[in-house]
């Protein structure tokens, strides 16, 4: 820590756009959320409340990990996976179902999302063995096996629940972090086309997923289409109908119950109708710095560890932002991701603020700002 | 562009053999992020600024609902400002009988038509037969539930019962006034009377809002969307007096039975300005309840029905031949002792005469020297009097339905029909038609036009139109009006029409005693009239009494003149008691027998001259200091009653009028009261007002926010 802190300040160019965001989103989750709070609660400000406490939370939470020194989390990398793993597993077998899926575990407070933990420790345990293992790392059975074992395991349990999207997602952002991590690339690309034919394989064994990919591709018909199909196009119409200058803080009309997930995984789209394609850029642009930025800390962490950590936490943002946007306007299919920091939903805001607090450390010990001492 | 630090030393423990950071990499993965974030915001600019119109259409069709704001119809006053008709908001229940008829549902089912049944009478097995046999969604159950207990069914159940507010017309006076004024059908649109004939004037224009719609189907307010407000109906004032009124069917329906007439009819009109004061018919109806045994009872038999004027004739008889100066009043005529022979018929007098006075044969009715009175006056001329004073035509009184009578050509007169007609047979006449014709002779020979509509009046409060006095043309002069006016006079006080006189007051006029012709024959059954005015020196009333087929002593002079009589009698006393209460009142203008009670209407949110205006109407005079400003004074309660004549003081704070304060207000009342004093508005939220908030940005124009619960 104290040589760390010697190095420099944590970057405030990446500290900045991330606080706004968190901010934004509270008007975001009120303007999406009131008419659904109203009907369900009595109250408009049911959901943004929630949120406030969550952002508040979430803050603190950036300061605490930017202050905790990115390689003590070494030792617990394998413990923290293994226990995230268990909680996986608790919630397969205990776990809530909400919309047919079981995903969380009810905290009282906020209903704990397992598969959200996971991800990160997964991220930061990859980075410790791809750190450790450099050397090692072509051969298969020391270096790819360990780092794969994980992987799947992980991206198997959360495909259990079954969220074949979470799973898909978070099994790329491992193959990107073996890629850059120097893993053959043949064997890379061997274990991306077998798990390719297997994932089409899984996800052709869900009537859902099917029909999801169906509808996707415009070739699904029945209800199940219509419902998916449903949603984009309550979410293509809320886009729409901003134009390039949107309706106004508060003004959507989308969010008045047409548009499911209204203040989740689809608050992308009310942010477009409320502020147009300048406000939909305008986000975009700002994760894009935030991408950008991360890279920066990445390339200039003092080791591998932080350069593999920053890396990993940097894409998995990056994957999100890009498929949750994706979804929203219709170039990937529909499926339930939500955009960090921007979508409600407790679990996800605390552990991107880890995240970023853990990313915000990596930038003080490299001192990428202020600039490089001279 | 940054310099690479790979091979620098970490500060770290941790071994680093060789260089792990390949750039390359690096690099792809990052051109690769920013390829698919550029690949978003290209699909964006796609979706949100190139076909940007297509989804705004599609979201126009989702979102925005027209919904019609109904007009209210007008009211209905009498002369003096007393509601004879008005339209109250009642309740129609409806249900969805296919979630009903689920099993689970069978309580809820029970507690509806329970529910029903206790307020409507009607028994609940009849509601629940009618759910069950039903297999649509949407069933009307029942109509005209008062409003705040309706509400009580949306907790029973909200899912399947829909509560529609709609109009229903309702009258005070229920029987009173019934065939004059009509009703109307369960769509508002009036069926007979004046609501029928007065309809596109009572009804007013719908307006719509077009509502944002949420997706289960929940209307909103929007203040940006397009608001096209109501155009309530005007209200008409009629020239009827609901006191007249209700003396004159109190004193036919008590004449009619007494009589044991079939029906009767009776008009009071104004002689002077053609204004019809009273008017009506027995058996009438309650409007407010129409049945089928109504149906018969819906004539308004003083101006659609016809019948042989008879011996009331011989006022018009008597006017052609004194005009004509073929007679007057003190020629000696033959009555040849009360039959005479003319071949094929044979006129009789069921008081025979012998040589009488011009005027004495009036007096005793003879229908022989009448016969040949109308036999001398040349036929033109006979026709010419019969068509001025309004016969065989119609008059063109504003009530639907009248009929013209029947007058025969002057071309096809023989001797017979003229001796006949010269004593009222052999031509078809409404009683309107004769009391007119009276009214004529009354107002010195000028014939006045009918007329029952004083003036219509818009919702807020402006004149729309007002009926003037109309004379139709000047039958005969006014000495010859005088001269058959005190003939008149001496039928009352010497002839047939004795039980017509009254105290004090001069009364002239004329019975009329008919035989009914049934398949072309005379019959036993007779109609009796009596037609008058009084008083004979400066006539006020005219007053016509037909009763259809008295049993028993039929002769009009001990059936219909003494309910001229009680009527006029009555009528007198009125006036009497009016003038004492004009001398008591210190205001002067109180015209009721009663303190006048008024309802104070809705003026919050009109402006001042508006709400002055509408005010008048209900007798209760506006104060205000600021006369500019639109009025908002919370401390008005619409509905609460005042007494005519008083005075309402508004808040003058002009503060609090020019921002007025809309909390707790519903939505839809605050926006038009911040619209109304130049507020752009702005809604959060729907429901009741929790709090507003002002913005008075020059450029922006005046803003209010409201947000509601």
């Amino acid at each position: 820590m104290e040589e760390s802190s010697s190095k420099g300040r944590i970057d405030w160019y990446i500290l900045l756009p991330v606080v706004g965001l968190m901010l934004f989103s509270l008007a975001f989750v009120y303007s999406a959320s009131a008419t659904r709070a109203q009907m369900k609660f009595g109250s408009s400000e049911y959901f943004f409340l929630k949120h406030l406490a969550r952002i508040i939370v979430g803050l603190v939470v950036i300061i605490i990990f930017a202050k905790i020194d990115y390689h003590k989390w070494v030792k617990y990398s394998k413990i923290a996976l293994i226990g995230s793993m268990l909680l996986l597993f608790y919630v397969l077998l205990t776990g809530q179902a909400i919309h047919g899926a079981s995903r969380w575990i009810n905290l009282g407070i906020i209903n704990f999302q397992p598969s959200e933990l996971a991800k990160f420790t997964l991220i930061l345990h990859l980075s410790t063995l791809l750190a450790q293992k450099q050397e090692k790392i072509k051969d298969f059975k020391e270096g790819l096996l360990p780092l794969l074992f994980w992987s799947l395991s992980v991206c198997f349990l959360i495909g259990l629940q079954p969220n074949f999207s979470s799973a898909l997602v978070i099994f790329l952002i491992s193959l990107s972090l073996m890629f850059v991590g120097n893993a053959n690339l043949f064997q890379l690309g061997t274990i991306a086309l077998f798990c390719l034919v297997g994932g089409l394989g899984y996800a052709l064994t869900a009537e859902y997923r099917l029909q999801r990919i169906l509808s996707y591709l415009g070739l699904a018909k029945g209800d199940e289409g219509v419902v998916i199909n449903y949603q984009l196009k309550q979410a293509l119409i809320a886009l729409g109908t901003g134009g390039f200058f949107g309706l106004g803080p508060g003004q959507s009309r989308q969010s008045n119950l047409f548009l499911p997930e209204s203040f989740g995984d689809f608050i992308f789209a009310i942010i477009g109708e409320e502020y147009g394609w300048l406000g939909s850029i305008a986000i975009l642009l700002a994760f894009g710095f935030i991408f950008w930025r991360g890279m920066l800390i990445a390339k200039k962490a003092t080791d591998d560890l932080g350069y593999f950590l920053a890396f990993g936490i940097i894409i998995t943002f990056s994957i999100y932002v890009f498929v949750n946007a994706g979804v929203n306007c219709g170039i990937l299919p529909t499926t339930g991701l939500p955009m960090p920091f921007i979508s409600y939903g407790g679990t996800a805001v605390l552990f991107y603020a880890a995240a970023i607090g853990v990313l915000l450390n990596i930038s003080a010990q490299a001192g990428v700002y202020p600039k490089s001492k001279k | 562009m940054e310099n690479d630090k790979e091979n620098e030393i970490s500060q770290n423990n941790q071994p680093q053999a060789e260089t792990p950071r390949k750039l390359w990499k690096f690099w792809l993965m990052l051109v690769f992020i920013n390829i698919i974030f550029l690949a978003v915001i290209v699909k964006l600019f796609i979706v949100q600024v190139i076909n940007s119109d297509q989804y705004k259409e599609a979201a126009k069709k989702q979102h925005e609902s027209k919904v019609t704001l109904t007009a209210k119809r007008g009211n209905i006053y009498d002369r003096n400002g007393n509601l004879l008709a008005s339209s109250l908001q009642k309740i129609t229940v409806v249900v969805d009988p296919s979630i009903l008829n689920d099993d689970k549902m069978r309580k809820t089912l029970d507690k509806i038509c329970t529910f029903l049944s206790n307020e409507t009478g009607v028994p609940k097995e009849k509601y629940i037969d009618k759910i069950q046999n039903s297999d649509k969604s949407y069933l009307i159950l029942a109509r005209g539930i008062d409003p705040w207990k309706s509400s009580k069914l949306k907790e029973i159940d909200d899912r399947c019962v829909f509560l529609i507010s709609e109009p229903k017309r309702n009258y005070p006076f229920a029987n009173a006034v019934s065939q004059l004024i009509g009703f109307t059908d369960n769509d508002n649109v009036g069926k007979i009377g004046l609501e029928k004939s007065w309809d596109s004037v009572l009804q007013g224009k719908d307006g719509f809002i077009i509502m944002s719609r949420d997706a289960i189907g929940k209307l909103h307010f929007a203040a940006d969307l397009p608001y096209q407000p109501a155009m309530d109906g005007n209200s008409l004032y009629l020239t009827i007096d609901i006191k007249y009124q209700r003396v004159l069917e109190y004193e036919l329906q008590h004449g009619v039975l007494k009589t044991n007439s079939s029906s009767g009819a009776a008009i009071a009109l104004d002689p002077s300005t053609g204004e019809i004061l009273a008017m009506a018919s027995y058996p009438d109806f309650d409007p407010n309840n129409i049945n089928s045994e109504a149906i018969p009872n819906m004539k308004n038999r003083a101006i659609t029905d016809v019948y042989e004027p008879g011996s009331t004739f011989k006022g018009i008889t008597a006017a052609a031949a004194l005009e004509e100066n073929l007679f007057s009043p003190d020629d000696i005529l033959d009555g040849h002792n009360g039959s005479i022979d003319y071949g094929q018929y044979t006129i009789t007098d069921v008081h025979p005469i012998g040589r009488v006075t011009f005027r004495e044969a009036l007096e005793q009715s003879s229908n022989v020297i009448f016969s040949s009175v109308g036999y001398t006056i040349p036929d033109n001329d006979f026709y010419k009097y019969i068509r001025n004073f309004g016969f065989g035509l119609n008059l063109g009184i504003d009530l639907p339905g009248e009929s013209a009578g029947r007058l025969p050509k002057p071309d096809n007169f023989t001797a017979a029909i003229k001796r006949f007609m010269g004593f009222g047979y052999g031509i078809m006449a409404t009683p309107l038609q004769v009391l007119c014709a009276y009214g004529a002779i009354a107002n010195r020979g000028d014939l006045m036009r009918p007329y029952v509509v004083k003036k219509a009046v818009k919702s807020n409060g402006q004149l729309l139109f007002e009926t003037r006095a109309e004379k139709i043309r000047k039958v005969i002069t006014e000495k010859t009006a005088k001269t058959l006016t005190d003939m008149l006079s001496g039928v009352v006080s010497r002839g047939t029409g004795k039980s017509a006189i009254l105290d004090k007051i001069s009364v002239a006029g004329k019975t009329g005693t008919t035989k009914l012709v049934v398949n072309g024959a005379y019959s036993d059954n007779y109609i009796a009239t009596f037609v008058g005015f009084y008083p004979a020196e400066k006539p006020e009333i005219t007053l016509i009494v037909v009763l259809d087929k008295p049993i028993g002593a039929y002769y009009a002079g001990s059936t219909a003149a003494p309910i001229f009589r009680n009527i006029c009698a009555r009528f007198l006393n009125l006036k009497q008691l009016d003038n004492q209460v004009k001398n008591d009142s210190q205001s002067g203008d109180s015209t009721n027998l009663q303190r006048n009670l008024r309802f104070i209407p809705e003026i919050n949110g009109l402006d001042y001259t508006k709400a002055e205006n509408l005010l008048k109407q209900y007798g209760i005079n506006l104060e205000s200091v600021d006369k500019s400003s639109i009025i908002f004074d919370r401390k008005i309660k619409s509905g609460e009653k005042l007494e005519s004549g008083s005075f309402i003081r508004v808040e003058t704070d002009t503060n609090s009028i020019k921002k007025p304060d809309v909390t707790g207000l519903s939505l839809r009342h605050a926006i038009r009261l911040l619209q109304n004093s130049g507020y752009k508005v702005k809604v959060n939220g729907y429901g009741l007002v929790k709090r507003q908030e002002w913005s008075d940005k020059a450029s922006a124009g005046k803003e209010c926010t409201i947000y509601c619960n």
